[in-house]
């Protein structure tokens, strides 16, 4: 029961069973099991990553697909506006068009009638000539009385 | 006092007391018992290195005596204190 | 046999020397028998390490392993590489040889008393109910506490701790007096536990033992064998429980001793 001389020994043989156990025992299998544990962190967060990306890719899918939406539906709205805008544009063209020749008929009709008239005046200034000369029966010489005439053309 | 085991753990390093060291509880009494016959020895010793015997080795015993009290009482406070924080701990592991 | 020889005769160690330099050959050549089981088993177990799926024994190694480990870092503040073979060591060893406890007490004196053919040589089996083995333990484990606490704190540091650490700096004898009471209580806590468990159990064994030793004499025998059995099973699964609290115990307080030494804290 005394304490003696075996502690020493026993003191001794602790540290050098400290020693090996660090040696032998701790030290590969902690290594090891470290190794593992790595390992195992290093899958999972490789799995962790590939859900990740894969979830962006998902995203981007989506997004990709929705400007594509977008996209077309603007392409449509525009391609009806621009239909639209020739429709009205030929609408406008067609009209004018119209006018145009509207015009430049009622223009020529004038330009006829005012003719028309022209003729119609110098006929009836000879027929009047004609018609005096047969009441006057004399001889009217047409060149000599042509003011005559005009001014009688004028009044009429 | 921030001597004993663990408060020191959880007051300083911010780290759950883990449930190892509950373990420490059922050494209250020898925590006591040791605090005592240290005690008696480092009196034992300063007796003889004074050669007062035997009012030191008294004194100290007495103190060791007081230490160990506090030492258990300290120790038994840590129980109430951290008893919600482990059943927390527990859920989460 | 008396009763008070029998159980006399199995605690006395099988010493040679005298005085101060008396070796307890028992326990010396029992505990280097289960460290040397330990690095064997730990060697030859190292030869065939995987990193895939381990085997039953890896398995269970590792297991321990584990345990000890998660119990450094629950305990232990800061990092320290050799806190965790020290505690995987103690848990280890001091199981193995409180283990010895659970051989039934007659066996190995007996077969050593025939081997020998000495029938009155002393053998006392479990390391463990030596003050020596327990002590040797603590002192080193104090060593430890003493070393770090000096080269974590420093010098003046650990001085500060001595001079103001229980009650503040009016009463510095007393801090003194105090943080030497409870430095040296740390080592004897250590060492007196698990000395006195392992004690106090082997002598239960020792006395469950006597029931049908040498208290039973012819026909009583009838009667006093089973309750003997019955009450050494019983007491062999409670031991079995104390062992290893017991182990894990020291192993626990290393750790948190080793761990205030490094807390710079205080």
């Amino acid at each position: 029961m005394s304490i003696n001389a075996t502690l020493l020994i026993q003191i001794i043989a602790f540290v050098l069973l400290i020693w090996f156990v660090n040696k032998v025992l701790w030290g590969p299998l902690s290594k090891l099991m470290e190794e593992r544990q790595k390992k195992i962190a290093d899958g999972l967060s490789a799995a962790e990553k590939g859900k990740h990306e894969l979830e962006l890719a998902e995203q981007k899918a989506k997004e990709v697909l929705k400007d594509a939406k977008a996209q077309a539906q603007n392409v449509l709205s525009q391609a009806e506006k621009r239909g639209s805008e020739i429709v009205e544009d030929a609408k406008v063209k067609a009209t004018e068009e119209a006018d145009r020749i509207k015009a430049s008929a009622q223009a020529e009709i004038e330009q006829e009638v005012s003719r028309a008239r022209e003729q119609l005046r110098k006929e009836v200034a000879t027929i009047a000539v004609s018609g005096a000369e047969k009441i006057l029966t004399k001889e009217v010489n047409a060149a000599a009385h042509s003011d005559m005439l005009d001014a009688l053309v004028k009044q009429i | 006092m921030s001597d004993t085991p663990n408060s020191q753990n959880n007051e300083q390093q911010n780290k759950a007391p883990g449930a190892a060291a509950n373990y420490l509880m059922l050494s209250a009494g020898s925590i006591f018992t040791s605090m005592l016959v240290a005690g008696f020895l480092v009196g034992y010793f300063l007796d003889e290195l004074f050669d007062t015997r035997p009012i030191l080795m008294l004194a100290c015993a007495l103190l060791g005596f007081i230490g160990g009290i506090q030492k258990v009482i300290l120790l038994t406070q840590r129980l109430d204190h951290y008893q919600p924080e482990k059943g927390k701990n527990d859920q989460e592991s | 046999m008396g009763t008070v020889e029998y159980i006399q005769h199995h605690l006395t160690n099988n010493t040679i020397g005298e005085g101060f330099w008396t070796f307890n050959m028992d326990t010396i050549i029992v505990s280097f028998l289960l460290g040397a089981l330990i690095v064997f088993v730990a060697a030859r177990l190292g030869k065939q390490l995987e990193t895939g799926t381990p085997g039953g024994f890896q398995n269970f190694v590792e297991s321990i392993l584990d345990f000890v480990a998660t119990n450094v870092r629950d305990a232990f503040p800061g990092h320290n590489p050799l806190i965790a073979p020290l505690a995987l060591t103690i848990f280890i060893w001091v199981w193995l040889m409180n283990f010895m406890d659970l051989i039934p007490v007659d066996l190995l004196p007996w077969l050593f008393q025939l081997i020998t053919g000495d029938s009155h040589a002393y053998l006392k089996v479990v390391p463990t109910t030596d003050l020596n083995t327990t002590l040797a333990m603590a002192f080193t484990v104090f060593a430890l506490i003493l070393y770090y606490n000096i080269k974590i704190k420093g010098v003046w540091g650990f001085t500060k701790v001595f001079l103001f650490h229980p009650f503040g700096k009016f009463f510095v004898p007393f801090n003194i007096v105090m943080t030497l009471i409870e430095e040296v209580s740390k080592p004897l806590s250590l060492a007196l536990r698990l000395f006195g468990n392992m004690f106090a159990g082997e002598l239960v064994f020792l006395l469950i033992a006597l029931i049908g030793g040498t208290l039973a004499v012819g026909a009583a025998a009838l009667f006093w064998a089973p309750l003997q059995v019955l009450l050494d099973l019983g007491w062999l699964i409670f031991h079995l429980l104390v062992i290893t609290l017991q182990a894990f115990i020291f192993m626990v307080l290393t750790i948190v001793y080793l761990g205030m030494a490094h807390d710079e804290g205080h």
